[in-house]
């Protein structure tokens, strides 16, 4: 690829997401940046490898990342397929989560986001820009592996958004760990608490809200199919959670509510470079990809419009992926 | 039957604690990961030339395939006496999965399109190989290791400047 054009991405990227600050900047660059119904070179969208080398605590700011990465912020245009609807999304403050509370109020929705609170500030900028879409946004800071919690986040939300009818659950621990002997207990029980034990709770606490016609959405992953040997603890998860999209779907299908996945690639987020990538993972993030480089959150926001809007009824029980050319399914 | 649950009992608490259990490889886990880490990183480079040296005919990129095999194999043996010095485990022999996959798409191509991906490749993996280098050349807790991470990194940082340069004339072609 030439040098320009990789720059040029770069250069796109990081102007969105310095434009997402200002309100009609904000208005301006989404005119500019993707005319409607175009198309672009999939290869030479966003930036590829090879990235500055760079490691943030647990859990990580997409706002400190190099380069910013794309939630949508500036891209996404909303056509009104969520109206009315009221969404919770674990994880909401970055990544596949905060790209789905963009999206989700662009299409009409109130949306509540769960994060940590040291991800304070990226979770302010997603409620200002659902506050600018002209939505509710209802920030509810919180550690997941608490049940205590779980359940309150779910009354939190139902009170805040006046019910509840799409529960995204999101958030996850992923820690890149060579070899099974560095995998303290803590970190084992951390990762199973915050991937499978806060889903649990959660989605119990939230069914006896839901309506006919609700729906739920749970992150799964390409290492769910094919998991990487530095990703022992975390694969197991996103396998779990593949598992048990299916299973609630044929439990809760008789009741109107449709569960499904998503299972993303590589995917520029704050989880890669604050433990969940080795260093050389990085700087070389999403070169496996036939696509030649990492996927940008904005791009799997249309799948969790898709599977949470009323158009998508008939589908439950399934996974959609974003692999960038790799993996499953 | 005591003498079994007993020594099972014992078993289980030797490894139920969060601390350093005995049998623990030697080295820290920063040290371990990164001896595999750079075998790997050594193995990939040799395996990728070996690719090359068998497929293109390109003179330039034949060149650089061969210091490949040559630079490589001697960082290789550094790492190994360093390894050696300092009491450590030699690393597992192979590359990993994310290498795998870019070794296995570079070897279904051919022609210019497999020298492009060759050298595409070379960028990118020289990048990451240099950031694990410097780090562990600046911070690492094992000096021999460090030593090995010290001599490697011009190295490395000499194949970047060599393969950026290869890409620039591709790319201008």
């Amino acid at each position: 690829m030439k040098e320009t054009t990789r720059r040029e991405a770069m250069t796109v990227a990081t102007l969105g997401a310095a434009a997402a600050l200002t309100a009609s900047g904000a208005a301006r660059a989404q005119d500019q940046a993707r005319p409607r119904g175009g198309k672009q070179d999939p290869r030479d969208k966003y930036p590829k490898p090879p990235f500055k080398a760079q490691m943030q605590p647990w859990p990580g700011l997409a706002g400190r990342m190099d380069p910013r990465p794309d939630h949508g912020e500036t891209s996404y245009v909303g056509s009104g397929r969520l109206s009315g609807r009221k969404a919770l999304i674990t994880g909401g403050d970055s990544g596949m989560g905060r790209a789905a509370a963009i999206a989700f109020a662009r299409e009409g929705a109130d949306v509540a986001i769960n994060y940590l609170p040291e991800e304070e500030p990226d979770a302010r900028e997603v409620v200002d820009l659902i506050a600018r879409a002209g939505r509710k946004a209802v920030p509810i800071p919180g550690d997941l592996r608490s049940a205590a919690f779980c359940r309150e986040l779910v009354a939190r939300a139902v009170t805040g958004l006046g019910g509840l009818d799409i529960v995204v659950c999101n958030a996850g621990r992923q820690q890149s760990i060579a070899s099974i002997l560095d995998v303290s207990d803590e970190e084992f029980d951390q990762t199973m608490k915050t991937n499978i034990y806060a889903p649990f709770w959660i989605i119990k606490a939230a069914v006896p809200h839901l309506q006919p016609g609700s729906a739920i959405i749970g992150t799964t992953s390409e290492q769910a199919y094919d998991p990487s040997p530095d990703l022992y603890a975390y694969a197991q998860t996103k396998a779990a959670t593949m598992n048990y999209v299916k299973s609630l779907a044929k439990q809760l299908g008789p009741k109107g509510i449709r569960v499904n996945g998503v299972a993303p690639g590589p995917i520029w987020t704050p989880l890669q470079i604050s433990g969940g990538a080795s260093t050389g993972k990085v700087v070389t993030f999403g070169a496996t990809a036939p696509l030649g480089r990492p996927g940008q959150p904005a791009e799997l926001a249309g799948i969790y419009v898709r599977l949470a809007e009323d158009d998508g009824s008939y589908t439950t029980g399934n996974i959609y992926g974003a692999g960038g050319g790799q993996g499953q399914p | 039957m005591h003498k079994i649950l007993l020594l099972i009992g014992g078993a289980a608490m030797a490894w139920s604690g969060t601390g350093r259990a005995a049998d623990m490889p030697p080295g820290s886990r920063q040290t371990r990961d990164f001896v595999e880490a750079a075998a790997q990183s050594d193995a990939f480079e040799v395996l990728e030339a070996q690719t090359v040296l068998a497929t293109t005919r390109d003179p330039a990129i034949r060149a650089f395939a061969q210091r490949m095999i040559h630079d490589h194999g001697e960082t290789t043996r550094a790492l190994e006496q360093a390894v050696a010095q300092s009491g450590l485990q030699p690393p597992a022999p192979g590359i990993s999965s994310d290498q795998a996959a870019l070794l296995g798409a570079l070897q279904s191509l051919r022609g210019r399109d497999f020298d492009v991906a060759y050298v595409r490749q070379q960028v990118i993996a020289h990048s990451g190989a240099l950031a694990v280098e410097q780090l562990y050349a600046g911070s690492g807790d094992d000096p021999a290791v460090r030593q090995a991470a010290a001599a490697a990194t011009p190295i490395i940082a000499a194949h970047l400047a060599i393969v950026d340069a290869l890409r620039a004339k591709l790319d201008g072609a």
